[in-house]
């Protein structure tokens, strides 16, 4: 019994070791399905890494290619460039030399220009003095040539007053004529010494109102105002800076001249006015007068210059001359318009002070 | 009658022949005068001041003094003779041919008595000289000198 009861328990342990090694089996076989399956997949894989890997193989070198030739141009730029900022260099350089000479030419022409301006100032400076002595000399003759003339007219009228009973006609016409000249020549010189004092004894600009100074210039007149019937009127005359005696010496002038040159058979009518343009003011005295012929235009300005006799017309003509001068002297300037048998109108124009 | 007694006129003036003008136009005056020139500064004050050549000069009762002077100025001699107790009651005419403001404020500030100036022409400088005689030498009344 033993034995089969051992043969049973050796069948059984032999089923169950069949039993497990069949399990076993089943189970390593499975495995090794798995392990296949696994490996086929990862060989799958990798035959699609292998793919893609060549894929982006051929990606890359198609890519640097591509680069390869951007490269390639941008080096042929780059040299293109490299020879074109040679070109500009050497344009620069060309151009810096240029301008070097240029500085140079420059540096001249201002050390030119530096010394010229230095001999215009020097000039200046001569002509200011020139013109300062050439002031000086018109004043000092105009001066101490009177005090000669002054013996010279004084006992010509001394023997005039003297002697005039107990001499000749010829004599007295002699005589006549000395003091004659030696008057005329004494009105000269004070003319003379009143023009050079235009500078020489000018005072500094103030505020002047022109309607006094025309005012003033017709009280001054008023003897010949009066002896001509003269009627003179004024508009809208406005207050300027100026050197007061100056201008009423100007407007004296003017009137006088006005006056003195009317026509015979009309009494003298004068009116003064003023207008502004732009950054002056400009002064008219208009007269119904004999009037003045254009062509004369400069020559009234000039000293001792005159269209008359004076005979006919009393005066040195230095009159316009002073009126210029002073004109001048304010930095404004005179003229007139003028028609025969018509009028003179005299303008002069005075800065406007800021 | 002080009226008899002429009148002692110094002129100070150094033209010769403004000089002779004056001279001539007192001669025509009313006025009894006696007329003394001289011709700079230094010899007007020596005839002021008795010195020199004019020790025995007499004391003038109007002096005609011009400005422009040698050697002294019009100006200067004023001064002198305004600083004088003796010789300043002399009334002093300043005739000049300036008619510079300047000359015409000083002279007053030195106390001149009065200031003209002389005419360019010949008849009104007769008409200045008459004028001083007229006021000076008749209208006004001077002072006694001989009583200082």
């Amino acid at each position: 019994m033993q034995t089969r009861k051992q043969l049973v328990e050796l069948i059984l342990e032999n089923q169950e070791l069949a039993a497990k090694i069949l399990v076993a089996h089943q189970e390593l076989t499975d495995e090794l399905i798995n392990a296949k399956k696994e490996i086929l997949f990862l060989n799958k894989e990798k035959e699609e890494q292998v793919t893609n890997l060549i894929l982006a193989n051929k990606i890359m070198s198609e890519e640097l290619v591509l680069a390869h030739q951007e490269l390639d141009f941008q080096n042929i730029e780059k040299e293109k460039r490299a020879a074109e900022l040679v070109i500009a260099n050497n344009e620069l350089v060309f151009q810096n030399e240029e301008k070097a000479k240029r500085a140079a030419e420059l540096i001249t022409a201002n050390q030119e220009l530096a010394f010229q301006n230095g001999e215009k100032v020097k000039r200046a400076k001569e002509l200011e003095n020139v013109n300062r002595d050439l002031e000086q000399f018109a004043y000092v003759a105009s001066h101490d040539l009177q005090e000669p003339l002054r013996m010279i007219s004084s006992y010509t009228q001394l023997l005039e007053r003297k002697y005039k009973d107990k001499l000749d006609q010829d004599a007295n016409d002699y005589i006549h004529f000395a003091v004659d000249g030696a008057i005329r020549m004494q009105k000269l010189l004070i003319n003379l010494l009143d023009f050079s004092r235009v500078s020489t004894r000018s005072k500094s600009f103030e505020q002047v109102d022109t309607k006094t100074i025309a005012g003033q210039a017709i009280s001054n007149l008023q003897q010949l105002i009066l002896e001509n019937t003269a009627l003179i009127t004024n508009y809208d005359l406005p207050v300027i800076q100026a050197d007061e005696m100056q201008i009423l010496q100007v407007f004296q002038n003017l009137i006088e001249n006005a006056i003195k040159f009317k026509k015979k058979a009309e009494l003298p009518k004068i009116h003064i006015t003023c207008s502004r343009q732009h950054n002056m003011y400009q002064f008219s005295i208009a007269d119904n007068g004999i009037g003045i012929e254009m062509q004369y235009h400069d020559r009234v300005f000039i000293v001792f210059q005159r269209l008359h006799s004076t005979k006919d017309y009393p005066g040195t003509g230095i009159g316009l001359s002073i009126c210029k001068r002073i004109i001048e002297r304010h930095g404004g300037t005179i003229w007139f318009e003028s028609e025969v048998n018509e009028g003179t109108t005299f303008y002069f124009t005075i800065p406007v002070s800021t | 009658m002080e009226n008899l007694k002429s009148v002692e006129i110094l002129l100070i003036e150094d033209n010769p022949g403004d000089a002779r003008l004056t001279q001539e136009a007192l001669k025509d005056g009313k006025v009894r005068n006696i007329l003394h020139i001289v011709y700079d500064g230094e010899e007007a004050t020596d005839f002021l001041f008795k010195r020199n050549q004019y020790k025995n000069a007499s004391r003038p009762d109007l002096i005609i003094l011009d400005l422009n002077l040698p050697k002294k100025n019009g100006q200067e001699v004023l001064a002198e003779i305004k600083a004088d107790d003796n010789l300043r009651s002399i009334p002093v005419i300043i005739l000049t041919i300036s008619k510079q403001e300047e000359d015409i404020i000083r002279s007053y500030n030195l106390h001149a008595n009065c200031f003209l100036i002389k005419p360019i022409d010949l008849n009104q400088f007769f008409e200045v000289i008459k004028s001083i005689e007229d006021f000076w030498l008749t209208l006004v009344k001077l002072p006694n000198h001989e009583q200082i």
